[in-house]
């Protein structure tokens, strides 16, 4: 096929319409990243450097780094990072492990997989805040569901929801729940990637299944488990809309403040909104999701077998 | 050998042990939302909880529709998603025509740069798409819900990927028989592409459906909500019964779940190879 | 159609594909277009069909001038290697896909369709698709598809590699039954010299961008111009063999003499290619002794022994008939026959009388 790929650089003269043609077909895609992706972010970026933006008259009072200066030196700010790493590191280490089982198990041999697979992959599907809701029932203190387990083993009912750091738990469950699916799905594709018989070798050699798990499947699977780690990290961080149906909004007296939750904070809940300073939250965001991209490829590139 | 056997089954009994309880874990709130939506008020609010709702009539749902106008929630997030996914799919389908087959003067540069776009969260363009609909005049109207979504580099990316994978050789075949680009793609390419089409499709409908943030901030009349957001509106502005909150939760995810009983496949292969664009 | 190819070069930016390429083809052959893989040969039919434009030179199709012409304006069916079928339609609806951009009445491009799947013999599975046919049909469907719009010139490119070896077989002789059924100009790219001398008409042999020889396949095999076109074709290859010329005999690397009349000519000191077919070499004959070797090894092969004798630094096969009971180490004598044995200037290449 080389071949017929080379003498594509070479096709026959183009006419003018031949030219062109392509900017046609590219027009209408153009139109909608332009405007709603690739503008918004140089707009985004100057935003966050001009001095008291004003939204509905477009006007600032200058140049500078005050927005800057404004959000590293908020409290909120240093509060909605905080709570970001943190509530990144329970869930991803935690959602991986169990994922990882899950798909093992869900690689077997097994009856029913068609009614397991829905069971483990519904939630992927479903509004977050339907589903949100119907958390913030069962983690009700007075007849919530989950009171009502924990009573059968002697457990005090918990305030998970209007106690701040209980919240914080409560929105690290319902978390862990909710990227699970997605989880196991890209696991179990790594999984169904590993030649099989690189396990009936290992069989063969009267290797134990738990050392077939170490010695084998958790090798072949690394770069799978860590391109997914990647990608939970960075949608992770991005933690915002379970706030809202879990809580109403960042908890008790603003303690789950989240990375997010500040920009929207700055410029729909604030009054004036703070454009300047969401723009910059924005940029120090992206930042540091770039930083995280970066790693995630140059380990790609690193573990490529 | 037999000692193997009962080894094997004992560790299988296991496998399905585990296997149950998971799946138990992930569908419960499924279980709980929709049977608490036939529950009555009495038995919300009973503790211990009661499980299995005493009848299962419709007065929830009856009463979550007179409460809220979630019917109206429901068409808007159809006429949202439908008008955002089919346009999208058709500059979809041109863009990823060009990137694949057609030639133009720096087309890798520009594809790589757009790979790059795909890397800035949503949540920082947020801002300035909010200006942008105030300032076409298109806030808090069912455009500023469909127009921001008319093109998609994620799901360019995937179908480019399958057009990449079709042999130039039909291409060539197609123009020495007088076949015009446009033809091509429409009545080769395309066709051919259908499974990946109905997956871009399937996983842009979902993300369309569900979403969230930008309702919220797009939208203010009450008559002008999608269902996710006008339900989360319900609950947070009214104070509403926990029963009346389930039966129109049902209301929002009863599509999705239909949707994902019967393309189930072809949904999981999709975020398999690509991931969900949230 | 007659098509008349004058100077034609193709330059990309690296290298040169097709390099002063001359030649002509007369109405209703069936073409080889032969040469190792790199040759372009590809490119030479790319160029034909228009999908490639010309650097130099001119393309004629009877008396039009078609070097810049776009593709589909030139009246070609081209096959390529993976056939290219549209796998979400039938094989009907492939074969009628040429007509329907035409925008021939549906009727009738139906019937066009089903009179050329019979010709080629697919008549039976119209129904089907692509995916659901074996190698060889799906072969049968792209001439046909290929042919539909009757065109002027036919060109199939390597039609045959992605075939087993049976197959192969069966399909050459059908590319050429529906040839002559036809009477289309054919051109078909190969790299298997076999396949282009069993079908062909005529054999277009290049190699690195150059024409070598175009003649018909017994020409080229008897009269090759060069060492590469003798070295090409013949199976078993062609026993090739350097030396130089002393006082009228030719004397091989490592010493052995030979007494080639047709070469006695020769300037004393000039190297020599001297190529022998592996017939032309009769072992212990009753005509004159040019040479003599040392028996290698033997392999019997039914009425026929294959055996590699020692001349110098080479080793070259020769058949002997079984009954001579020659074995491994003994000294005999070599003639040679006038016909496949060739005598090329080592340093050009190029055929010596």
């Amino acid at each position: 096929m080389t071949k017929v790929a080379k003498v594509h650089e070479d096709g026959p003269k183009r006419t003018l319409k031949q030219m062109i043609e392509p900017y046609i077909y590219l027009l209408p895609f153009a139109f909608g990243i332009i405007v709603f992706t690739l503008y918004p972010i140089v707009n985004v970026v100057l935003m966050s450097f001009k001095n008291n933006y004003d939204f509905m008259s477009r006007s600032f009072s200058g140049w500078g780094l005050e927005n800057y200066i404004y959000v590293l030196n908020d409290s909120y700010f240093h509060q909605a990072l905080a709570n970001t790493f943190k509530y990144v590191f329970i869930i991803i280490p935690i959602s991986m492990c169990l994922s990882i089982l899950l798909a093992n198990l869900l690689n077997q041999k097994i009856k029913g997989s068609a009614i397991f697979q829905t069971a483990f992959f519904l939630p992927m599907v479903t509004s977050t805040t339907a589903v949100g809701l119907t958390w913030r029932f069962m983690f009700n203190n007075n007849s919530g569901i989950i009171n009502a387990m924990l009573g059968l083993f002697g457990i005090e009912p918990i305030n998970w929801l209007q106690i701040a750091g209980n919240n914080f738990y409560a929105l690290c469950i319902y978390g862990i729940w909710a990227i699970l699916p997605f989880t196991i799905i890209l696991l179990l594709s790594g999984l169904q990637n590993i030649d099989p018989l690189y396990y009936t070798a290992a069989k063969v050699d009267g290797a134990s299944s738990t050392k077939i798990f170490f010695k084998i499947t958790i090798p072949l699977l690394a770069p799978t488990i860590f391109l997914v780690m990647c990608i939970n990290t960075i949608s992770t961080f991005k933690v915002f809309n379970d706030l809202f149906p879990l809580f109403s909004g960042p908890g008790v007296a603003n303690n789950l403040f989240t990375a997010v939750y500040y920009i929207y904070y700055q410029f729909r809940v604030t009054r004036p909104p703070r454009y300047g300073r969401a723009a910059a939250a924005a940029v120090i965001l992206f930042l540091i999701i770039f930083v995280m991209t970066m790693i995630q490829k140059w380990v790609e590139k690193k573990t490529k077998y | 050998m037999e000692k193997f056997k009962a080894n094997f089954k004992l560790s299988m009994v296991f496998v399905y042990i585990l296997l149950i309880f998971g799946a138990i874990i992930m569908i419960f709130p499924f279980f709980w939302m929709i049977t608490g939506a036939f529950k009555t008020t009495l038995e919300i609010n009973l503790f211990p909880p009661v499980w299995i709702p005493s009848s299962f009539n419709l007065d929830n749902f009856k009463y979550a529709l007179q409460a809220a106008p979630f019917a109206r929630y429901f068409i808007n997030s159809l006429i949202a998603m439908v008008g955002s996914v089919s346009v999208c799919t058709f500059t979809t389908i041109l863009a990823a025509f060009a990137f694949s087959k057609l030639k133009f003067p720096g087309r890798e540069v520009i594809f790589t740069l757009l790979l790059a776009l795909m890397m800035v969260p949503f949540e920082m363009l947020v801002i300035t798409n909010y200006q942008t609909v105030i300032s076409w005049k298109i806030y808090d109207t069912v455009w500023a819900l469909i127009i921001p979504f008319t093109s998609s580099i994620f799901y360019t990316y995937i179908l480019k990927g399958f057009f990449d994978s079709v042999s130039d050789s039909l291409y060539y075949s197609a123009r020495i028989d007088g076949c015009s680009n446009w033809k091509y793609l429409w009545r080769v390419l395309v066709p051919m592409a259908k499974p990946s089409l109905v997956t871009i499709i399937l996983l842009n409908a979902i993300s369309r459906w569900n979403s969230f943030l930008w309702p919220m901030i797009a939208t203010i009349n009450v008559s002008n909500r999608t269902l996710p957001f006008g339900l989360y509106a319900f609950v947070n502005e009214g104070g509403a019964k926990t029963e009346l909150m389930l039966a129109a939760s049902t209301i929002t995810v009863l599509p999705m779940i239909i949707l994902f009983l019967f393309a189930r496949k072809n949904i999981v292969n999709g975020v398999a190879r690509g991931g969900i664009k949230g | 159609m007659k098509v008349k190819i004058e100077n034609l070069v193709k330059r990309f930016s690296d290298n040169t594909a097709v390099d002063n390429f001359s030649c002509e083809i007369e109405s209703g052959e069936l073409i080889a277009l032969l040469g190792p893989s790199g040759c372009g040969k590809s490119t030479m039919l790319n160029m034909l069909s228009g999908i490639l434009m010309p650097t130099e030179g001119k393309i004629y199709f009877d008396d039009d001038d078609v070097t810049y012409l776009a593709p589909e304006k030139r009246g070609v069916g081209l096959v390529f290697q993976n056939y290219a079928l549209y796998p979400h339609m039938t094989v009907l609806e492939n074969i009628c896909f040429p007509l329907e951009i035409q925008k021939v009445p549906k009727e009738e491009r139906i019937a066009r369709a089903k009179k050329m799947a019979e010709l080629v013999h697919v008549e039976t599975m119209l129904d089907r698709r692509p995916g659901q046919l074996s190698g060889g049909q799906q072969q049968r469907v792209a001439i046909a598809r290929a042919l539909v719009k009757t065109p002027r010139l036919l060109l199939l490119d390597e039609p045959l590699s992605n075939l087993d070896a049976r197959l192969r077989i069966e399909m050459r002789e059908e590319i050429r039954r529906i040839q002559q059924e036809t009477g289309v100009t054919t051109i078909f790219v190969t790299h298997d010299q076999e396949e282009a001398m069993s079908i062909s008409d005529h054999i277009v042999l290049m190699k690195k961008a150059v024409l070598q020889q175009y003649a018909a396949p017994q020409e080229l095999y008897d009269e090759p111009m060069n060492s590469f076109v003798a070295d090409f074709l013949g199976n078993p290859p062609i026993n090739k063999t350097f030396g130089v010329m002393n006082r009228g005999k030719i004397v091989l690397d490592g010493g052995c003499e030979v007494a080639y009349p047709k070469a006695v000519d020769l300037d004393d000191g000039h190297r020599v290619i001297l190529s022998m077919r592996a017939e032309a070499i009769v072992v212990e004959g009753p005509s004159e002794a040019m040479a003599e070797g040392v028996i290698e090894q033997t392999y019997v092969m039914g009425k026929e022994v294959l055996a590699f004798v020692k001349l110098g630094d080479f080793s070259v096969r020769a058949y002997i008939p079984a009954e001579l009971q020659l074995t491994k180490g003994q000294t005999v004598k070599l003639s040679l026959k006038n016909k496949g044995v060739f005598v090329f200037d080592e340093e050009t290449g190029e055929r010596l009388k």
